[in-house]
Parts: C-alpha cells; sequence; structure tokens
C-alpha cells in the first residue's frame, strides 16, 4: 500500500465526533502544558539568566572603614567604587507628559559609564542636564485610578517621539534645596535587556549631584534635658560595580577579606525560585502523565471501536502491518493537528498575556520568553508517546 | 479449494467448544455452494477458516493444490487479498467512503491495479450490480439491498475466484434477498467458486450443491 494511498484513506476516515473530541481535549491539554513550560523556563531564567542580564546583580554594597574605601578600587575586575548615595533615584513630577488622568512620574537613575546602554534613537548623555529614557517610554505610574498593575499598551511613548522633550525636576540636595532644574530627553536606550521600570531615565554624576541629598535620611535626638537634636545620616558605605557577573563572588570575597562587610546590592531569593521551578516542572510532568494516559486510553478505545473495521479490512486482504500503519497514521495525524491548534492558541495567549494582562511583567521590563527549544522537545516527547502507544497497544493484541 | 479432516476448537477460559470436527470437502470453481445448519453449527467458522480469516485449526487445507494452513499472516493476506472475495451479512461499508470508494478499498493494496485503473474499475462493478446512480452516495443514503450490493461489488474489486458470502441475506426482505442471490449465481457462471451461508430456502433454488453442518459435523 502506497504512503499516498494510505493517507488518502486515513483523512477520509479522520473526521469523526470521537476524533474530535479528542482533538478538543488534546488541544486543551497540551496548551497547558505550554504554558506551564513557560513558566518552568521562566523560573529558570530568573535564578540563571537574569541575573546576569541585570546591571544592579553587579553591584556590591561594602561597609568599614571609610579612609580604606580606595583600597577597594585595586581589587581585580572592580570598576569604580561610588557612594550608595548614587542607587537613589529622584523622582519627577513629569508633568509635561500628562494625557487623560493618568499620574505622571518619571524616575531619574544616575548612569555610570559601564551600563553601557545601547543608544537606539539620538544620542547618549554628554553634558548637564541631559537624560535618556527607555525606547519604549511610559513616564506614568503602574495604577490607573485605584488599581494597581494597571497600564495602558497604547500610551507607551516611542523612542523618536520624545527625543527634545524637555521635563523638570526639583532638588532635594540641601545647597541647592527645592530649586527647579529641567532635564531635556537627548536619546532613548534598549531597555529589553534590563529590568529597568518603563519610565526610568538616567542622567550623568554630575547631575545628579545637585539633585540628590547629601545624607541618607534624617532623625532626631532628645538631650536628657528635653531639648531635641537633628542628626543627619551621612552615606557611609560604598557600591562597589564590578564588571561582570561572574565575578561578583571572586570580588565580594576579596573585599570580604580586607576586612570589609559586604552585600549584594540585588537580593534574589533562590530558595523562593528553587521551590517555584521544582513546583512548575510537577505540575509539567503531571500533565505529561495525564497526556500519555490520555492517548492511551484513546488507542485502546478506538482499537475496541474499530474493530468490526480492521476485520474488514483484514478480510479485503489487508495485512497486520498495513491495518497497524491505518492506525498509527490517524493517531500521528490526530496528534498533529492538536499540537497545530496548541501552538496557535498558546501564541495567542502568550500575546494577550504579555502585552495585556502581565502588567508587572511589563512595567519592570521583566521579559518571559518563548521556550522555543522546550516547545520543540514537548512535541517530541508527546509524539513518542503517541508513536509509542500505539505500537505497544498494537503488539499486546497481537498476543 | 479442498479442506479435509478440519478440527477447529475454541478454547474458552471455562469450556472447550469444538465448532467443527471431521469436516472434508472440495470447493470448485464455477459451482454455488450453499451452507446451512442452525445457529451455532459451525457455519460462520467454517467460512472463516475457508477464507484464511482463522488460522488457528487443525487439518489440511490447499487452495488449488497449495497448502495454506501453514502461512504466515503476509503470505495469508496476499491470498485473501486475490482470490477470496467477503461479503458479510452486516454490510460492513466505511460511512467516510462513497460507494464507489468503498469498492476500491481491497484495490489500495493490489499493485497489480494501477491508480488511473481503480475508479474505472469500481465503477464498472457497481455498474454490473446495478446501482450506477448510486456510485457517490455514502453508505448512510443507501438501502440495506443497496448496501449488500455495493459489498458484494467490494467483494469482486481484485476479481478473486472464490466468493464467500455469511448470511449475506440475512437482514433483507425476499426481493433484496432475490436480487443478492441472482448476482451470486452470476458470478458462478462467470466461473467463480461461491460459497453461501444462509438459513432461508431460498438459497435451495440457486445453489448446486448444499452443505448441511450440525454439531460441527456435515451431515449428509
Ligand atoms: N470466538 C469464539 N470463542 C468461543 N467460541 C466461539 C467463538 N466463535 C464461535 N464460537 C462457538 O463455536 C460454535 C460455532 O459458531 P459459529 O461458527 O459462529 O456458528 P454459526 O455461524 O453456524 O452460527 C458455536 O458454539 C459458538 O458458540
Ligand atoms: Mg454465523
Amino acid at each position: 500500500m502506497s504512503f499516498k494511498d494510505l493517507k488518502w484513506l486515513v483523512n477520509r476516515r479522520i473526521i469523526n465526533k470521537k476524533n474530535i473530541i479528542f482533538i478538543i481535549v488534546f488541544t486543551i491539554l497540551i496548551t497547558i502544558m505550554f504554558l506551564c513550560l513557560t513558566l518552568v523556563f521562566y523560573n529558570i531564567d530568573t535564578k540563571y539568566k537574569f541575573p546576569k542580564e541585570d546591571d544592579n546583580s553587579r553591584i556590591l554594597i561594602a561597609y568599614g572603614d571609610s579612609s580604606r574605601y580606595e583600597d577597594l578600587k585595586n581589587i581585580n575586575h572592580v570598576l569604580e567604587v561610588e557612594s550608595t548615595r548614587y542607587l537613589n533615584v529622584i523622582l519627577a513630577p513629569a508633568t509635561e507628559f500628562k494625557k487623560d488622568d493618568m499620574d505622571t512620574i518619571i524616575w531619574v537613575h544616575t548612569y555610570f559609564q559601564d551600563l553601557n546602554y545601547k543608544i537606539k534613537n539620538g544620542r547618549n548623555i554628554e553634558n548637564q542636564w541631559e537624560v535618556i529614557c527607555p525606547d519604549s517610554f511610559y513616564p506614568y505610574s503602574s495604577s490607573i485610578g485605584n488599581e494597581t498593575n494597571k497600564i495602558k499598551p497604547s500610551l507607551f511613548l516611542k523612542g523618536t517621539e520624545i527625543i527634545g522633550k524637555t521635563f523638570k525636576v526639583t532638588s532635594k540636595n540641601e545647597d541647592h534645596l527645592n530649586q527647579e532644574y529641567t532635564f531635556t530627553i537627548v536619546g532613548t536606550y534598549d531597555a529589553k535587556k534590563t529590568t529597568n521600570e518603563v519610565n526610568s531615565c538616567y542622567t550623568s554624576k554630575e547631575s545628579m549631584d545637585y539633585l540628590l541629598s547629601k545624607y541618607k535620611g534624617y532623625g532626631t535626638n532628645t538631650y536628657s534635658d528635653g531639648t531635641t537634636y537633628e542628626i543627619r545620616d551621612e552615606f557611609d558605605d560604598v557600591m562597589v560595580r564590578v564588571d561582570k557577573y561572574e565575578n561578583v563572588e571572586e570580588v565580594a570575597k576579596a573585599i570580604d577579606e580586607k576586612g570589609f562587610n559586604v552585600q549584594r546590592a540585588l537580593y534574589v531569593n533562590e530558595n523562593q525560585i528553587d521551590l517555584s521551578i521544582s513546583q512548575t516542572v510537577l505540575v509539567f510532568i503531571i500533565l505529561i502523565l495525564i497526556c500519555v494516559n490520555i492517548i492511551y486510553n484513546f488507542i485502546l478505545k478506538k482499537r475496541k471501536y474499530n474493530e468490526n473495521y480492521n476485520e474488514l479490512l483484514k478480510s479485503c486482504g489487508y495485512n497486520k502491518e498495513e491495518i497497524y500503519n491505518i492506525e498509527l497514521l490517524e493517531n500521528l495525524e490526530l496528534v498533529t493537528i492538536s499540537i497545530i491548534i496548541s501552538l496557535i492558541l498558546y501564541f495567542i495567549i502568550y500575546f494577550i498575556m504579555t502585552k495585556f494582562v502581565l502588567m508587572y511583567a511589563l512595567y519592570n521590563n521583566l521579559r518571559i520568553d518563548i521556550p522555543y527549544f522546550g516547545l520543540l522537545i514537548n512535541i517530541i516527547l508527546i509524539y513518542n508517546s503517541a508513536a509509542v502507544c500505539s505500537f505497544s497497544i498494537s503488539n499486546k493484541s497481537k498476543k | 479449494m479442498n479442506i479435509e479432516n478440519i478440527e477447529k476448537i475454541y478454547q474458552t477460559t471455562k469450556e472447550k467448544v469444538v465448532a467443527l470436527s471431521e469436516v472434508t470437502y472440495e470447493f470448485k470453481k464455477g459451482k454455488f455452494y450453499a451452507i446451512m445448519g442452525h445457529s451455532g453449527s459451525g457455519k460462520s467458522t467454517l467460512l472463516s477458516i475457508l477464507g484464511c480469516l482463522e488460522t488457528n485449526y487443525t487439518g489440511s487445507y490447499k487452495i488449488e493444490g497449495k497448502d495454506v494452513s501453514k502461512l504466515n499472516d503476509e503470505e495469508l493476506s496476499k491470498i485473501r487479498m486475490k482470490k477470496i472475495g467477503f461479503v458479510f451479512q452486516d454490510y460492513f461499508l466505511d460511512e467516510h467512503l462513497k460507494a464507489y470508494e468503498n469498492v476500491m478499498l481491497p484495490m489500495l493494496i493490489n499493485s497489480e491495479i494501477k491508480k488511473e485503473e481503480r475508479q474505472e474499475k469500481a465503477m464498472n462493478l457497481i455498474k454490473k450490480m446495478g446501482l450506477e446512480e448510486r456510485m457517490n452516495h455514502y453508505p448512510k443514503a443507501l438501502s440495506g439491498g443497496e448496501q449488500q450490493r455495493i459489498c458484494l461489488a467490494r467483494a469482486l474489486a481484485n476479481n478473486p475466484d472464490y466468493i464467500l458470502a455469511d448470511e449475506p441475506t440475512g437482514n433483507l426482505d425476499e426481493v433484496n434477498e432475490e436480487k443478492v442471490f441472482t448476482e451470486l449465481k452470476k458470478l458462478c457462471k462467470e466461473g467463480k467458486c461461491v460459497i453461501a451461508v444462509s438459513h432461508s430456502n431460498e438459497i435451495k433454488k440457486y445453489a448446486d450443491e448444499i452443505i448441511t453442518l450440525k454439531g460441527g459435523k456435515i451431515v449428509k
């Protein structure tokens, strides 16, 4: 029997109630499996990939004898040692970008050369009072009215639209308190590979010096006679910027050996992530088992249902192998149809989720990638289980 | 077709059922054989042995001098395809295929029939059964009698020498029964060997030889 004839026969028979129910059930299952897999890989990325890409994970905070801070610069792989003061941000009211009833806000950070952001439009900062902002810029808060984690995708501004735009900031620096300065956007950077909020702009250290408070915080103390006095909390720790994520461990050790307290600026709760990974993997394994179970029982049922038909084929002269091939091809086609519909459904759901539903991720530039490789392995797994089920059932009935 | 001393025992978990024993007979081309007998007398079992569907029996079975009792599935399938045409009581048409496509079903595995010829051949067989207008209908749209004649056309698809029919008219009224028997008789005259199981006395009018089974044995 030629493959063409085999395919013709199978295709003529494939549309029936039982098969359609199978396709529907199986499609739903595979789609859930794909989504689950996406979550597995997202968790894995959170542990292994994102920290490497996030510039904050290259920063160590050191605390100790302030007269010896300069020493830290000599450690291998250390790029800069700066006051932790520059980790603070300036909030700009950004009323210049007012639209509808949106709450406007821009966060201004300090730009360090090692950030090395890719400029998409315009140019990088060269002078004071210049900023670069995300190429897809959203100078609004992540809440609308009372609803948090809600953003309007339609309000994102394109890089080309915002170059030349200005916004005002008010100084928190004790020497220039409440003085207003105007920033000009001179360029936009590619924020896709950062976990910056979508309203994060960057300016030079020189500009930030005018704006940032010199002190960590203020407090009051009371003398024993009852009078109070103000104390000012100095920035007494430093940030150590390391060239690569891979070297952070080594640098931290060196800092420790020099007698400083050291901790990471970005704390990743690995236990939490490990738990998430194992949970999602477990769900995925359960789904695979359900999937195999469904295929197996479906093929078994269909074989019973097809007993008369197979007997007819046999009486026409079809041998066992040909009858088996008809069954196998039908099963593989059903699985293929389910997988194709699942993929389409998956991409639609993925698109809707990442563009409209997962606002928190969208606001923080968190990337939820499509795990193409994982999907491929998943599909191969499904095909294999279908083939193995077909094979084992047909072997069983031969005996 | 020559069978000698055929014995068939069904071994169920509880008991042994002797479906056939000491069955010896010769079936010749050009003749119409009627197999009769009560329900459970072994008629269907005999047909499925003759049709090479059932292989688990003792005794000798030769088709045109060739011993088929020891052949494997592939060789038996070839014999079923080329030499034997089956008709069952319950029609067994593929509801997803049109009438002529059902008739083409056995041709798909016959490499001797060219792809381009299949459709024409199938249509000719249907014409022969007088169902020209029904060619493109699906089985659901056909009456029982029409369906059975399509089955007969399908049994003839690969031009076999032997036609085995197991109660082909069991579900049909007298008018349709007559049509089916007439067709079978015609085939005999063309030189084919027809072996049909029937409860109906009508068949005696058409049969050249009548074999009566009782408790798995041929009674004279
Ligand atoms: N698959 C089977 N397993 C066990 N017993 C069977 C099986 N098929 C038929 N039999 C028994 O064999 C005997 C002959 O059956 P069958 O050839 O179908 O008779 P008929 O076609 O004349 O009614 C019956 O007693 C029947 O119960
Ligand atoms: Mg019977």
